[in-house]
């Protein structure tokens, strides 16, 4: 028998309960950890959701070798997912990117050649010759960048930088607009700045949990072991779980509802009427910190102006509103009473009173929580506003407990995506573009001239493909996301986007996705600790880790790839000749001198980094880069109510939520005592709005973009699965993730399968007016929706799913409804 | 029924292999120096590591987790020691090791 | 892989034209304009055999079927075999001691309410081949390759 494995469990039980208990091991202290058992041990954040487990991580010889949950986390106290107790394997597909491949034919790039293994030279040649030609004859808005929410906080900020301020581009958008626009548009709506004001620890407080369109006991499952925790240990809390079909976390709902699809308006309406018609108004908060508003209604549904819809609405894309007071609102949702409420959205009217009920009692703590069935709805931005009226009214807010909050699908889309500002309109700490002021502040941190900064709103993420694919869009570059399997209706808008021989696609991934399979150059990316990082999660918890081993092959971050390229640009190629004539010290200057050689991001040199690691980007460019991007970056949020502590702070604890001041974290924002940035004797104060108070919205119930009739009779939701992250890039290369779920299946109620003489594995197409799929039909899976109405995940990059989804969006958010199109299932 | 096949299955019933756990046992910082020598007079108890402020980290080796249980019990009942926290338990039984080569030159 | 990415190209071009015949995208089984044969519902894997973890702390997956088992609030299907109380009839692994710990390190009677849902961690394996080779190294290889 071995003693070797015996050795290393000794050593790590060791070395764990040591870490547990603040004690630093060291080899030579005890006899247990010898050399030949010794790993290193070093926290990072989970590379997955939005949750934002701390993991801990060994390395060995330049390879990750283990990964489990991290113990001194207040996060995930020591648990992991599945998905997360195998992370370790994500870096090691066997088919990991490890050189640029650029499409060729005769040794000359070529839109029709075949992908040809090239040197990073010859791929940036290529690239900066057709970013240089779409500049030329399109100017800045001929060119375009897609990124994420899995971007690292300085990669965001640089990629930011560099298109809004080095090519004066606002096309840049990150792929958290089709998973978080909505709640930024209600947050911003409602509360005037972005992001959850609780956190995590509501969870051991509330006494109900409501859950709007989440699948938490998959999606985000250490979440769920929190509220499950709290739901089985205290018999009087209760769970209600609403969704247009049942899943896992029906498992443990007390008041378990399905209702049909778009009605969680109506429901939503109907529990304000309920908490004023029984008197249950929190009427000293309501008058102290509440106005009261009336929303622009019939605003379309976000698709081409020419599509029918859109030319019918009288309102399109308008999001404004009007002044009203508080009888006019309760007007206003008394329509919206049990009879046609139950009647709309199929849920008892005994079942809509119990639900009302928990808001209305003032004795009861309820925490609503959603994710992707509110945010991905032609209506986004109005559920969120919905979801915050009902908390308003009861002034059930901003204290343990009681919390409407708003879950994130990736690591760091509050992080990076949102904080940093890198969607089309948003500069960081919640300012935008089409604000003057705003700009002038960008431009001071930046030390750039004044005017620099485009006002104009870019494309967001379907413009994008919209651009591509018309031609207005000609050199495009996406980093760490997967958009030709995740973007809505692949058919008619994406691909042909890609494929428009006009146009020049750079895609930068670990892995050999769909999307880099549509691309023109593939550029090899080092993943998670390959790389220096920092993930901001949820419950504004801004997270750090090092980098612990190196890429494989000629991988670089996509931190070196956006600095290294801004190499080949000069301010006299891309900038206006009358503003450089203003400011002749920029003539002549790279882009990389002028955006990341400063004076402040390559402030800090490279004995700053923690020793015993290293750090690819600052070996090549010579400075501590993150460490100068991510102090930059802070400038912007201090001061502002968005406070980030130290950059040297985070890499030794285990995040802080912020605002952070002098040092100390924040957990609940807006009330006094637990937010620095309330006045003294405000009780709450919402100082994201001028007057200090937050807005409830009257807004109606509006039907969905498109509903299932005679032929295409079946509703259409997509999502994820527990095992699978996203469109499954990384836990697809993992044996034992993939083994657990190897692909899609569509999930429908056995009798309308009965009804097509359909069975269970049976093979089918799932059509709809835009495109089909082929499938195999379960009806007795984890997921039982209601008669009909499918659900397809969208993880499996063999059944392309949203070749059928319908690119509706909120017209407000620009975020895409994939939660509800009508198709058909027939046998295959 | 599925009991019962499982039992025939595995044919084992001696459940094999060893309980490896850790844990924080946390007493008064004057008492480190009675603390220890009590802890590894237990039997399968050992003290690799430990902090002037009353923190030790505990390994212990057992046939079983109902010696884990014991073992705990042991250690809250010492006099000195304040509290005792569980942070790992692994087994390491032979079904995942006789795949191993053993070789420890 | 570079067998696959050929056999995928030839099959490809059979079916497709342009710069999408060839297909670098592994996971995917023809190309981006072409629907492939989606491959039959899989049987779990059920010979109740412990498979080799990658290293210690992960959750071993479940060797056995686990459909219809009832877990929610009112039973846990799981824990009829695999709890303390149950380990010495069933022959099932009991879960380890860290399931009774709660959220603050406190020892319980019973398994932990954080970790009642055992499927959030430990999931059944279906009789497939894994679409890529995972170039992982366990520890045990790293350590036999560091001795030689």
């Amino acid at each position: 028998m071995s003693t070797t494995r015996r050795d290393f469990i000794r050593a790590n039980a060791v070395a764990t309960a040591a870490a547990a208990a603040g004690i630093t091991t060291s080899a030579a202290a005890t006899n247990i950890i010898t050399s030949d058992t010794q790993l290193k041990w070093s926290k990072a954040a989970c590379r997955f959701c939005g949750t934002g487990c701390s993991i801990n991580v060994a390395t060995r010889d330049n390879k990750v070798v283990a990964t489990h949950g991290d113990i001194n986390s207040e996060v995930n106290r020591g648990l992991a997912c599945v998905k997360g107790y195998f992370l370790a394997k994500i870096l090691y597909g066997e088919d990991r990117l490890r050189q640029p491949l650029l499409r060729k034919k005769g040794g000359q790039y070529d839109k029709e050649g075949e992908f040809t293994p090239v040197s990073w030279d010859e791929a940036f040649d290529v690239m900066e010759e057709k970013f240089k030609k779409a500049l030329k004859e399109k100017g800045p808005r001929g060119i375009g960048m897609f990124g994420s929410g899995q971007w690292t906080v300085w990669e965001g900020y640089a990629a930011s930088k560099l298109m809004k301020a080095g090519f004066l581009s606002n096309n840049i958008d990150p792929n958290a607009r089709h998973c978080m626009a909505s709640a930024v548009g209600g947050f911003m709506r409602t509360f005037g700045i972005d992001e959850p004001m609780g956190c995590y620890d509501d969870m051991e407080h509330a006494d109900a949990f409501v859950l709007w369109g989440s699948n938490m006991a998959e999606m985000h499952p250490i979440l769920w072991t929190r509220i499950t925790d709290r739901r089985l240990s205290n018999p009087g809390v209760k769970v209600a779980v609403l969704s247009t079909f049942e899943h896992r976390s029906f498992e443990l709902a007390d008041m378990p509802m399905i209702f049909t699809p778009q009605t969680d308006m109506a429901i939503l309406n109907y529990i304000a009427h309920y908490i004023i018609r029984e008197g249950k108004v929190n009427k000293d908060f309501v008058g102290k910190h509440v106005n009261f508003r009336k929303g622009v209604t019939d605003i379309g549904y976000g698709l081409r102006p020419e599509h029918p819809l859109e030319a019918k609405a009288a309102n399109s894309g308008n999001g404004g509103s009007e002044e009203i007071g508080f009888d006019e609102f309760a007007k206003f949702v008394s329509t919206y009473d049990e009879k046609y409420v139950s009647e709309l959205s199929g849920v008892s009217p005994e079942r809509l009173q119990a639900l009302a009920e928990l808001y209305a009692d003032p004795d009861r703590k309820v925490m609503s929580l959603w994710t992707m069935g509110v945010n991905q709805h032609t209506r986004g931005v109005w559920v969120n506003n919905m979801l915050y009226n009902v908390h308003l009214l009861t002034g059930k807010i901003s204290e343990p407990g009681n919390s409407p909050f708003s879950l994130t699908g990736q690591p760091s889309a509050c992080g990076t995506a949102r904080e940093v500002g890198t969607f089309s309109h948003r500069l960081p700490a919640d300012m935008v573009v089409k604000n003057p002021e705003h700009r002038k502040i960008a431009e001071k941190y930046w030390k750039l001239p004044e005017g620099i900064v485009p006002d104009w709103n870019g494309s967001h993420a379907v413009q994008q493909n919209r651009d591509l694919k018309d031609g207005k869009i000609n050199a495009y570059w996406v980093q760490v996301n997967n958009n030709v399997q995740a973007a809505p209706n692949l058919n008619e808008e994406t691909l042909p986007g890609y494929r428009n021989p006009d146009n020049f696609i750079v895609v930068s991934d670990a892995y050999p996705t769909v999307t880099a399979q549509a691309a023109d150059l593939i550029l090899p990316t080092a993943m998670w600790v390959e790389k220096e990082g920092a993930y901001g999660n949820a419950e504004r918890r801004t997270q750090f880790w090092h980098q612990m081993v190196d890429a494989p092959g000629e991988a670089k971050s996509d931190l070196w790839q956006l600095v290294e390229f801004s190499k080949r640009f000069t301010t006299d190629e891309v900038w206006p000749t009358e503003i450089l004539a203003a400011n002749p010290e920029f003539k002549g200057k790279s882009l990389y001198d002028v955006l990341y050689r400063n004076g402040q991001v390559d402030r800090y040199p490279n004995s700053d980094i923690e020793e015993g690691y290293s750090n690819h980007e600052a070996e090549d460019f010579g400075f501590y880069l993150q460490k100068g991007l991510f102090e930059e970056y802070a400038m912007f949020g201090r001061g502002k109510a968005h406070d980030l502590d130290d950059f040297d702070v985070y890499h030794q604890v285990r995040g802080k939520r912020w605002p952070v001041v002098d040092g100390k974290e924040t957990k609940w924002r807006f009330r006094e005592g637990s937010d620095p940035y309330v006045g003294e004797g405000k009780g709450f104060e919402f100082y994201g709005k001028p007057d200090g108070k937050a807005v409830v919205f009257a807004l109606p119930y509006e039907p969905p973009a498109e509903s299932p009739d005679d032929e295409y009779d079946m509703w259409l939701s997509t999502g994820r699965v527990l095992e699978h992250w996203h469109s499954g890039s990384m836990t697809r290369r993992v044996p034992e993730l993939h083994k657990a779920v190897p692909s899609a299946l569509v999930y429908m109620h056995p009798e309308d399968a009965r009804k097509r003489k359909l069975r269970r594995g049976d093979e089918v197409k799932v059509v709809s007016r835009r495109g089909e799929i082929r499938s195999r039909l379960e009806t007795r899976g984890r997921n039982k929706p209601p008669k009909g109405l499918v659900f397809v995940p969208w993880f499996d990059s063999s059944q392309l799913i949203n070749k059928v989804t319908l690119d509706a969006t909120d017209p407000l958010s620009k975020e895409t409804d994939y939660k509800k199109c009508a198709v058909k299932i027939v046998k295959a | 029924m599925r009991m019962t096949r499982r039992a025939l299955l595995r044919g084992d019933t001696s459940g094999g292999g060893v309980h490896i756990s850790s844990l924080v046992v946390h007493c008064r910082p004057d008492r480190i120096g009675t603390v220890i020598p009590a802890i590894e007079a237990i039997p399968d108890a050992t003290v690799p590591e430990h902090s002037e402020t009353g923190k030790l980290v505990v390994l212990l080796e057992t046939a079983n987790e109902g010696a884990v249980m014991e073992r705990i019990s042991a250690l809250e009942a010492l006099s000195g020691v304040i509290s005792v926290a569980l942070v790992y338990h692994q087994i390491d039984d032979e079904t995942e090791t006789e795949l191993e080569t053993g070789s420890n030159a | 892989m570079k067998s696959r990415i050929t056999i995928t190209v030839l099959l490809g071009l059979a079916l497709t034209a342009g710069a999408l015949a060839q297909n670098v995208a592994t996971t995917r089984d023809a190309a981006l304009d072409v629907e492939p044969n989606p491959p039959k519902i899989s049987r779990v894997e059920n010979d109740d055999v412990k498979r080799k973890r990658a290293y210690p702390m992960q959750p071993p997956t479940v060797p056995h079927k686990i459909d219809n088992y009832q877990v929610d609030t009112n039973a846990n299907k799981c824990m009829s075999c695999h709890s303390r109380r149950r380990t010495q009839e069933s022959q099932a692994p009991m879960v380890s001691v860290t399931h009774y710990m709660d959220r603050d390190g406190n020892f319980l009677a019973d398994i932990s309410a954080r970790r009642y849902f055992c499927n959030q961690c430990h999931v059944v394996q279906r009789d497939v081949v894994p679409l890529l080779d995972n170039e992982f190294e366990d520890i045990d290889e790293l350590l036999r390759a560091a001795r030689k």
